[in-house]
């Protein structure tokens, strides 16, 4: 009887689907390991894309790229940051040049566990003076450690 | 029991205290990937062991690169020298699970002589007498229901182990299950101790929210044992757990669990055939499903696992039903496509038993303007969006592709405690309601008081779709193939339609002819298939309302996926017989279309096409245009042929590219031919959304009721006593030179100018429909074929343009400010010729034509309209003569070529290039 409840696929997504952000509909990048979106009203969102690269030797930085979708055709500086008590276990770079105006940008945004790991750190995402997305949608979390293998 | 532990493990050795050292009685194994270059006897049947491997797997994991021979040696060396440095003392079990069922006892020692095994194959030397401590404690633990302690939670980094448990308190909160103060402070205080102490004090804390413990394997495969959350859900309710996630190879895959996608029905394969009813009854599996499951993906836990060796995530549980439950339950990473079942076959699930509180049957108070009670939509949401009755349990009367419910005043929802936001509706010409509902203790009530922006009747019009189907695409073909008369009503009267014509066509062919009966129906309120509904747990019961008789069915039907539905579909409307004389299949019905609307005619039918503008797509939108469209549809087609047999009445448009649906109409028109445009939804083909999508309003003298009223409603229709729209927009009254459309035609001696009257209504919302401040009047945005004032809306304003056609040229255009107020226009032009005048708001709504004759001519509008419809013949017969049966194709060239030598006569007497 089992059988019968495996359902036919009809547009699956009239029952299930639920309104997302706009980033959630793009998707994953080739290479960005992180996708930043700043909507029409520069609001920053960020998710995860590619899978990280391998750890870097302690005390060398894991280098991220970070594709953003610039909706809102900002050119304020985006920035990143680390919070929840990530400072204390690592250190974070990006550069905070302006952005371009352009549909789309990149940066690269260099991570460094202060310890050999794993440290789980999340990275914050904003434009100067504006308010992240709703829901901590602004911010990624990813486990990083360091060590060659 | 210590019979069996004596006969399951052997002394290899000795600690210097004396103690034995066992090792379970197993036979060497093929050697695990991981470890396929070291040298050691292992189990087949472990999964992540002691200190040695769990380091092997995470540096493996999290490095994505296989360990070199000599860093595995320098490993395990070090794990022994660890062990002879611990000597002589015992070594501690590191992680015991236990898969707690309900069971037999031979399976508890079996999982639990399987978990001592485990931890001694790692390498962590037992006594006799510490595993006997750890079976007893057990024992204890299980009779207790207490879910297996996790004793120590070894080498798991505790800055990432609390920033991943955070996380999930904090989604745990955001999907309505926080856990409690004093917990949550607790947790706050352990996360700042940091150390592998509050690690294991942590975990204690979990376990109490914890429903599933889940291990996954390399392949991503899991193996489930239960937590120690108390297994309580909701009835018509939603309940979060945490499921505790063991990750030893580091899988950053996303998370699925069982349950999440199976539906109670299964939705039509639009497959047509001839047999037997379905006989089989599906309430049992009905009453299985009872359950639905969701991981919760949204931030700050996302959809992916994050590698780490445990995490906590969250799974969401819907219950249908109140009472003792029980289901299974497995998750997995694997994107094997039948993972799901792999799981059964692995015995990997896990059976849990639930108590699900009951929630309550709300009452409603549905009433319409002058204060009768009537049917309404109802959308009913909670906090987080979630659309009640859960739409993957729906079975008739309520649909799972509608977020909306058809309910009658008297009538009730079921719905937990909780806050919701409900939406009513009652089609286009009703305002939507909004209000907010509190559901404390199991009470609380529905109270709508429908609004209107306009009532059509008002001014005799009346509205009807004359295409929508009780079977088919988006019906479910199972438990039932489509609905019955019983759920359409509803649908019908929650929309405010006076006409919902039922089409029976190719899908479900066989088993919705049951419903034809050659009459107009309005069933009175009631249910179909008790049986499904008892076990589905429905509580609904249909009342009837004093505006049930104001809506009626017909049952008819629609030539699709028949042999000659390649010509166009046809509509056939008002049938006293629906099978094809001679035939016993679908198969026998003849392969083109002229000889069915003969037949249909015979018996007074009125007969159309559907969905007029498929496959008559050009590359321009102007009209008109004399574009030869590619025929490649099932739009209008033959009847561009059919229309000079005089065997057409209409064609169906408001739910296609409104270009490709007017144009051909225009063209024909502009030949001298009269049929009308009539408004359709094809419901739930084009559009799922609701009945009356697209509308014919009607002209009568009073509200049609039954079958006379249904019958008044076609002769009006056939007469062009209407108006076609998506109810938005609406003509209520217009005359030319004081004639209203379906009376008689206006003469005029010689080419005169002549007065159009008209009082037009059209409501937009203030700002566009895409503005996030503006609450849509439609749950659906406007569709990106098919008529929608919103389309209309000239940008920037609030207003529309209503034009003047003659003879399909738009020759002048006003603004009318779409505020629902109904305003009065007058235009004055010069008729030339014998033409044929109608208003539209373009995208929303048009009237049917009336005829103007000059000097007692017929109409022969257009040179250039006459020779498109003479080469769209010779295109028709290019592109469906092929599959024209054989035996039927001599007749069929006939025919085309009596068309074609109509139109050659009209182009001829066609004076108007």
């Amino acid at each position: 009887m089992r059988w019968l409840s495996l359902p036919l696929a009809l547009g699956g997504g009239i029952v299930f689907a639920q309104e997302d952000h706009a980033h959630h509909t793009v998707p994953p990048p080739d290479d960005a390991q992180i996708v930043v979106t700043i909507n029409p009203e520069a609001r920053v969102s960020a998710v995860l894309g590619a899978s990280l690269p391998s750890p870097s030797a302690c005390g060398d930085a894991t280098e991220l790229k970070v594709k953003i979708i610039n909706q809102g055709k900002i050119t304020a500086p985006l920035r990143a940051r680390l919070v929840d008590g990530g400072a204390r276990i690592g250190a974070l770079h990006m550069n905070a040049e302006k952005l371009s105006g352009q549909p789309e940008d990149s940066r690269l945004l260099h991570l460094m566990p202060l310890g050999p790991g794993p440290v789980d750190m999340t990275v914050a995402f904003s434009i100067d003076n504006n308010i992240g997305d709703l829901g901590g949608r602004d911010r990624v979390h990813l486990l990083v450690r360091c060590g060659s293998l | 029991m210590l019979r069996e532990i004596r006969r399951r493990t052997r002394v290899v050795g000795a600690f210097p205290d004396g103690q034995s050292a066992l090792q379970p009685r197993r036979r060497k194994a093929a050697p695990h990937r991981r470890h396929g270059v070291v040298d050691e006897e292992i189990s087949e049947h472990r999964v992540a062991e002691g200190p040695a491997d769990e380091r092997c797997h995470h540096r493996v994991s999290q490095g994505r690169a296989p360990l070199s021979q000599p860093k595995v040696r320098k490993i395990l060396d070090t794990t022994e020298t660890l062990h002879a440095a611990r000597a002589p003392t015992e070594v501690l079990v590191t992680i015991i699970r236990f898969e707690l069922t309900l069971d037999s006892q031979d399976f508890i020692l079996t999982r639990m002589f399987d978990a001592i095994e485990r931890v001694a194959m790692a390498g962590a030397y037992l006594s006799r007498r510490r595993v006997l401590q750890i079976g007893g404690s057990t024992a204890v633990a299980y009779v207790a229901g207490f879910p297996a302690s996790a004793q120590q939670v070894n080498n798991l980094a505790p800055q990432p182990y609390f920033a991943s448990v955070m996380r999930a308190i904090e989604a745990l909160a955001a999907a309505g299950a926080p856990i409690t103060r004093n917990d949550a402070d607790w947790l706050a205080q352990l996360s700042a101790k940091n150390d592998a102490e509050a690690i294991g004090d942590a975990e204690q804390i979990l376990s109490r929210y914890t429903l599933a413990r889940l291990t996954l394997d390399k392949d991503g495969f899991g193996t489930v044992t239960s937590g120690g959350a108390d297994k309580t859900l909701i009835e018509q309710g939603w309940s979060a757990f945490l499921v505790r996630v063991d990750n030893p190879t580091g899988l950053e895959a996303a998370l699925n669990v069982s349950g999440s996608n199976a539906s109670i029905s299964a939705p039509s394969t639009s497959a047509s055939r001839a047999g037997l009813w379905d006989t089989l009854n599906l309430a049992p599996s009905i009453v299985k499903n009872w359950f639905r499951n969701e991981l919760y993906k949204q931030p700050p836990l996302g959809p992916t696992l994050s590698g780490f060796p445990v995490e906590y995530r969250i799974v969401q549980i819907y219950s249908r039903d109140r009472g003792p439950r029980d289901m299974k339950l497995s998750f997995w990473t694997s994107p094997d496509p039948q993972a799901e079942w792999l799981m059964l076959l692995r015995h990997k699930d896990a059976r849990f038993n639930f108590d699900c509180r009951p929630s309550a049957d709300i009452p409603l108070a549905i009433r319409d303007v002058d204060g009768r009670g009537c049917m309404a939509s109802l959308i009913i949401k909670d906090k987080r969006d979630r659309v009640y009755p859960l739409q993957a349990m729906r079975l008739a009367p309520d649909m799972y592709f509608h977020p909306q419910v058809y309910r009658a005043d008297g009538e009730t929802v079921r719905l937990p405690d909780g806050e919701y936001v409900v939406e009513s509706r009652r089609g286009p010409e009703y305002l939507v309601g909004t209000q907010h509902l509190v559901v404390t203790g199991g009470r609380g009530k529905i109270d709508v008081q429908l609004k209107r922006w306009i009532d059509p009747a008002k001014w005799g019009w009346y509205s009807g779709d004359t295409h929508i189907h009780g079977g088919g695409c988006a019906h479910y073909e199972r438990p039932t193939e489509g609905v019955m008369p019983e759920t359409m009503i509803r649908h019908v009267r929650g929309e405010g339609l006076s006409i919902g014509v039922v089409l029976n066509w190719g899908p479900s062919w066989y088993y919705q002819k049951q419903f034809f009966t050659g009459k107009a129906i309005s069933p009175p309120a009631a249910l179909e298939h008790p049986e499904l509904q008892a076990a589905n747990n429905a509580s609904l019961q249909p009342k009837s309302t004093a505006e049930d008789a104001e809506s009626s069915l017909r049952y008819d039907v629609e030539v699709s996926m028949f042999p000659s539905s390649h010509c166009g579909h046809l509509v056939l409307l008002r049938l006293k017989e629906q099978d094809y004389p001679g035939t016993e299949i679908i198969q026998d019905w003849p392969s083109w279309n002229l000889p069915i609307m003969k037949w249909a005619k015979a018996q007074g039918a009125v007969i159309g096409y559907a969905h007029c503008g498929s496959g008559m797509e050009v590359s321009t939108s102007a009209l008109p245009n004399y574009e030869i469209p590619p025929m490649d549809g099932i739009g209008t087609q033959e009847a561009i042929m059919d229309v000079t047999h005089g065997l057409t009445d209409f064609i169906s448009g408001v739910d296609t590219l409104p270009a490709a649906e007017l144009n051909a109409w225009y063209h024909m028109l502009n030949c001298g031919f009269r049929l009308a445009l009539i408004g359709e939804t094809d419901y739930p083909c084009i559009s799922g959304e609701r009945p009356g999508v697209g509308r014919s309003y009607v002209r009568l003298d009073r509200r049609p009721i039954g079958d006379p009223g249904y019958n008044a409603w076609i002769d009006g229709l056939a007469a062009g006593r209407l108006y076609s729209g998506d109810g938005r927009s609406h003509f209520l009254e217009w005359t030319i030179e004081g004639l209203r459309s379906g009376e008689s035609d206006v003469s005029l001696a010689s080419p005169s100018s002549v007065t159009i009257k008209a009082l037009v209504a059209a409501r937009l919302e203030e700002k566009p429909w895409d503005s996030e401040a503006t609450p849509p009047a439609t749950p659906h945005p406007p569709h990106e074929f098919g008529w929608h004032l919103e389309k209309s809306r000239i940008a920037g304003t609030r207003e529309v343009a209503v034009e003047l056609i003659i003879n399909g040229q738009g020759v002048e255009k006003r603004r009318l400010l779409a505020d629902g107020e109904s305003r009065r226009m007058t235009f004055s032009t010069k008729i030339e010729q014998s033409s044929w005048i109608a208003l539209r708001i373009l995208l929303s709504s048009h009237t049917h034509p009336v005829f103007v004759n000059v000097g007692g001519k017929p109409i022969r509008a257009s040179k250039r309209s006459a020779q498109w419809c003479r080469d769209c013949v010779d295109k028709l017969w290019e592109v469906k003569s092929p599959m024209i049966q054989e035996s039927e194709r001599a007749a069929a060239a006939e025919a085309y070529d009596h068309a074609r030598r109509t139109y050659d006569q009209i182009i001829a007497e066609s004076e108007v290039a």
